[in-house]
C-alpha cells in the first residue's frame, strides 16, 4: 500500500527530471493515480512510521478522510488539465506538492504529520502566488507566507503543549473548552481556514497568484483546515458565531471589491461560514452537511476561478470597472462559469444545493433560527455577488470593444469537467450522500426546499435588477482586517527597523572613532601630554618637540624604576 | 431582460407561493415563519436590498480608500526623512 499523498510530492519532485513534453500530462496523472488509491483504500487501514520515539501515523483511512482525499485529488486532476498548456515546471511541481500536503492532511493520523503537510502546504502554495512575477504578487506572497508561519506556530505550541499534557500525539477529539493546547491548535487551523479576524491574507493573495495557481489555492487550504475542524472541534459552540459572522462577512465585501478573483475570494470566506457553522453544530447531519458542502464547494469555486481565469489570460484585465461585454465572444466561458454560479448560489440541479441544504437544515434542526436565517442572508448574497454581479459586469453589462484572445483548449475542457461533475452532483445526490461520514437522512428534493429556493432565489434577483448601479465597483481598496498589519508597517520599518539600524551604524561609528583615537595617541603619546602640559596663555614648554632633548630625562627614570623592581626582588628572595 | 422573462419568474413565484400552502415541513422541524405566506419571497428581496444597500454604504463611509492607500503611505513615511 502506498500512501497517496507520498506519490504526489515524490513526483512533484521528480517532475523536472522528465522530459518537457510529458510533464504536463504527468501533472493530470499523477493525481488520478492517487484518486484510484484513495478508491481502493480500506476503511480502518494505516501506514505507520517510527520517529524519534514516537510512532508517526502517515496514513489512516475513515469514511471523513475518504470524502477530502477523493475531492482533493480530483481537484488536482481537474487544475492539471486547466493548467495543460503551462509550460513551467515550477508551477506544475509546486501544485503537485500543494496537493499531496492536502492528502496528507486529510489522511494524517497524529499531529505531527498534520502539522508537517500543513507546512509543506503553506510553502508550496506561496510559489503559486510568486509564480505570477509582479511587485504585487511578490509582496503579497511575503505577507501570505508570514501568516502562515505564524499560523503554523500557534499549531506547534498547541500541539507541544498537548504532548506534554498527554503524552499521546494522536488525533483525538477535543473536549469543547479546557486547556490552553487546543486553543492555541484551533487559532491556527482558524488562521489556515481565513476565519476572521485572521482571514485578510486570502483576499490579499489569492488574486494576485497566477491564473492556474489560483484554481489549487481556492481548493486546498481552506478545505483542509475545514477538515481539520470537523476531525479535532466538531461540537465547540463557538465555531456557530464565527461561522455565521464570516458567512455574511464574506459576503459584504464580495458585493463591495472590483477584482473579480477577490469576490470569489471573498466569497470562499463566506462560503466557508457554513462550514464552520456546521461544524460548530456538531450533530451528524451538521458534520454530514459540512463534508458535503466543503465537496462542492471545491468543485464550483474552482470552476468559477477557472472562469475568472480564463478572463485575465484572455484580455489582461481582471477588474469589473475594466471588464464588461465579453459573453458575444466567450459564450462558452460564459456559460460553464454560470454552472458554477448556479451552483453555488444553491439552485437546484446544482450541487450547491444538495449541500448547502443540509447546513441549513441541520441550524433548523438544531433549532438555531437566528443562525438559519442569517445564513440564507449569506446565501443570498452569494447569489448577489458570485451569481449576478460579477457574470453581469463581466459578460454583459457595458459594451467596452474588448477583443479577448482564445483562451487555450484545455482551460475550457477543465471548466466542462468541473462543471459536469456540479450537474452530475446536483441531479443525483446519493452518488455524494453514500460517501459521507454518518448515514444520511435528508431528502434536499422536497417541496418546502424547492419553494424556499425559488423565492429567495427569484426575489433577490429583483433586488439586484432593481440596485444594480450600486454593485458596479470602482477603483478603489477596501479596508480589511490587514489594516493592522499593514497601516503600522511603514512606521515600524521607521521607528523600529530604520530606527535601531540608525542607532546601531551611529555606535559603530563612534566605537571605532574612540579605537582609533586610542591607538593614535599610544602610538605617540608626547603631542598629547604637551598639549596636556599646556596652560594657555602661560605656555610652559614651548618649542617643537625634540627627542635627543627627551632621552637623558627618560633614560633616567626608566633605570630608577628597574633598580627599583631589582632591589624589591632581592628583598623577596633573601 | 425582456417582459416574457419578468413574466416567467412572476409566474414562478406564483407557483411556489401556491406550492407553499401544499407542501408541509415535517413536524417538530417547524418555524415561526411557516404561518407567513411568501416569507421567502419577502425575505429574499429584503435581504437583497438590505445587503446591496448596507455593504454599499458600509464602503462608502467606511471602508473605502484610495487605490494605492498603502503604498503612498509608505511613501509618505520615508518621504519625511529624506
Amino acid at each position: 500500500m502506498i500512501s497517496p499523498s507520498i506519490l504526489m510530492i515524490l513526483g512533484g519532485l521528480a517532475l523536472p527530471l522528465l522530459p518537457r513534453r510529458f510533464r504536463s500530462a504527468v501533472a493530470i496523472a499523477l493525481p488520478l493515480a492517487a484518486l484510484w488509491i484513495v478508491f481502493n483504500l480500506a476503511d480502518g487501514a494505516t501506514i505507520e512510521a517510527p520517529f524519534m520515539g514516537y510512532v508517526l501515523v502517515l496514513l489512516k483511512v475513515d469514511r471523513l478522510s475518504m470524502v477530502f482525499g477523493a475531492i482533493f485529488a480530483i481537484i488536482a486532476a481537474a487544475g492539471g488539465v486547466y493548467a495543460y498548456h503551462l509550460k513551467e515546471t515550477g508551477q506544475q511541481s509546486a501544485a503537485l506538492i500543494y496537493g499531496g500536503g492536502a492528502l496528507g492532511v486529510a489522511f494524517a493520523g497524529d499531529f505531527f504529520t498534520l502539522l508537517f503537510f500543513t507546512e509543506l502546504m503553506a510553502l508550496s502554495s506561496t510559489y503559486l502566488v510568486w509564480a505570477r512575477r509582479t511587485p504585487e504578487a511578490e509582496k503579497a506572497g511575503f505577507r501570505y507566507i508570514l501568516m502562515h508561519l505564524a499560523g503554523g506556530s500557534l499549531m506547534m505550541a498547541g500541539i507541544l503543549l498537548h504532548l506534554a499534557e498527554t503524552g499521546s500525539i494522536a488525533l483525538q477529539h477535543f473536549a469543547p473548552g479546557g486547556s490552553l493546547a487546543p486553543w492555541l491548535i484551533l487559532a491556527g487551523v482558524a488562521l489556515n481556514g481565513a476565519i476572521p479576524p485572521l482571514h485578510p491574507w486570502l483576499p490579499d493573495s489569492y488574486p494576485k497568484a497566477t491564473v492556474t495557481g489560483a484554481i489549487f489555492l481556492c481548493a486546498f487550504t481552506t478545505k483542509s483546515s475545514v477538515y481539520i475542524l470537523i476531525r479535532l472541534f466538531a461540537g465547540w459552540e463557538i465555531l456557530i458565531y464565527f461561522g455565521v459572522m464570516m458567512a455574511v462577512y464574506g459576503a459584504v465585501y464580495a458585493l463591495l471589491v472590483d477584482d473579480i478573483r477577490k469576490i470569489l475570494a471573498y466569497s470562499i470566506i463566506s462560503q466557508i461560514g457554513y462550514m464552520v457553522t456546521a461544524v460548530g453544530i456538531g450533530t451528524s447531519m451538521a458534520i454530514n452537511g459540512a463534508t458535503a458542502h466543503a465537496f462542492s464547494h471545491i468543485l464550483y469555486k474552482a470552476l468559477l476561478f477557472m472562469g475568472a481565469g480564463v478572463v485575465l489570460h484572455t484580455t489582461g484585465r481582471s477588474k469589473l470597472s475594466e471588464l464588461g461585454g465579453l459573453a458575444g465572444r466567450q459564450r462558452l466561458t460564459f456559460c460553464l462559469y454560470m454552472v458554477g454560479a448556479f451552483s453555488i448560489s444553491g439552485l437546484p440541479l446544482f450541487n450547491g444545493f444538495i449541500s448547502k441544504s443540509m447546513v441549513v437544515s441541520a441550524a433548523g434542526e438544531a433549532h438555531l433560527t437566528g443562525v438559519l436565517l442569517l445564513l440564507l442572508l449569506a446565501s443570498i448574497g452569494s447569489w448577489l455577488h458570485t451569481g449576478l454581479r460579477l457574470p453581469y459586469f463581466t459578460w454583459l453589462g457595458d459594451e467596452r470593444g474588448l477583443q479577448p484572445k482564445d483562451p487555450p483548449r484545455n482551460m475550457l475542457v477543465g471548466m466542462g469537467i468541473l462543471a459536469l461533475l456540479c450537474v452530475l452532483f446536483g441531479v443525483a445526490p446519493s452518488l455524494l450522500y453514500r460517501h459521507l461520514p454518518h448515514e444520511v437522512h435528508f431528502h434536499p428534493y422536497t417541496v418546502p426546499h424547492l419553494v424556499e429556493t425559488t423565492q429567495i432565489l427569484i426575489l433577490a434577483f429583483v433586488g439586484f435588477w432593481l440596485m444594480r448601479d450600486k454593485l458596479a465597483g470602482g477603483r478603489r481598496l477596501l479596508l480589511d482586517t490587514d489594516w493592522f498589519y499593514r497601516r503600522p508597517a511603514p512606521f515600524l520599518r521607521k521607528y523600529v527597523v530604520e530606527a535601531t539600524a540608525h542607532a546601531f551604524r551611529k555606535s559603530e561609528t563612534l566605537a571605532v572613532g574612540f579605537v582609533h583615537a586610542l591607538t593614535r595617541t599610544a602610538k605617540n603619546p608626547v603631542p598629547v601630554i604637551q598639549r596636556m602640559a599646556t596652560v594657555p596663555g602661560k605656555g610652559i614648554t614651548g618649542g617643537e618637540f625634540d627627542p635627543d632633548q627627551a632621552r637623558p630625562t627618560v633614560q633616567f627614570i626608566v633605570g630608577l624604576i628597574l633598580l627599583t623592581f631589582v632591589v624589591i626582588a632581592l628583598l623577596i628572595l633573601l | 431582460m425582456k417582459r416574457w422573462h419578468w413574466i416567467t419568474l412572476a409566474i414562478l413565484v406564483a407557483a411556489s407561493v401556491v406550492a407553499g400552502f401544499l407542501g408541509h415541513y415535517e413536524p417538530g422541524h417547524g418555524h415561526w415563519w411557516d404561518a407567513i405566506p411568501a416569507f421567502y419571497a419577502i425575505y429574499g428581496l429584503a435581504g437583497s436590498a438590505a445587503l446591496i444597500y448596507l455593504s454599499w454604504l458600509l464602503g462608502k463611509k467606511v471602508l473605502q480608500r484610495g487605490e494605492d492607500y498603502y503604498e503612498a503611505l509608505e511613501d509618505r513615511t520615508t518621504g519625511e526623512e529624506e
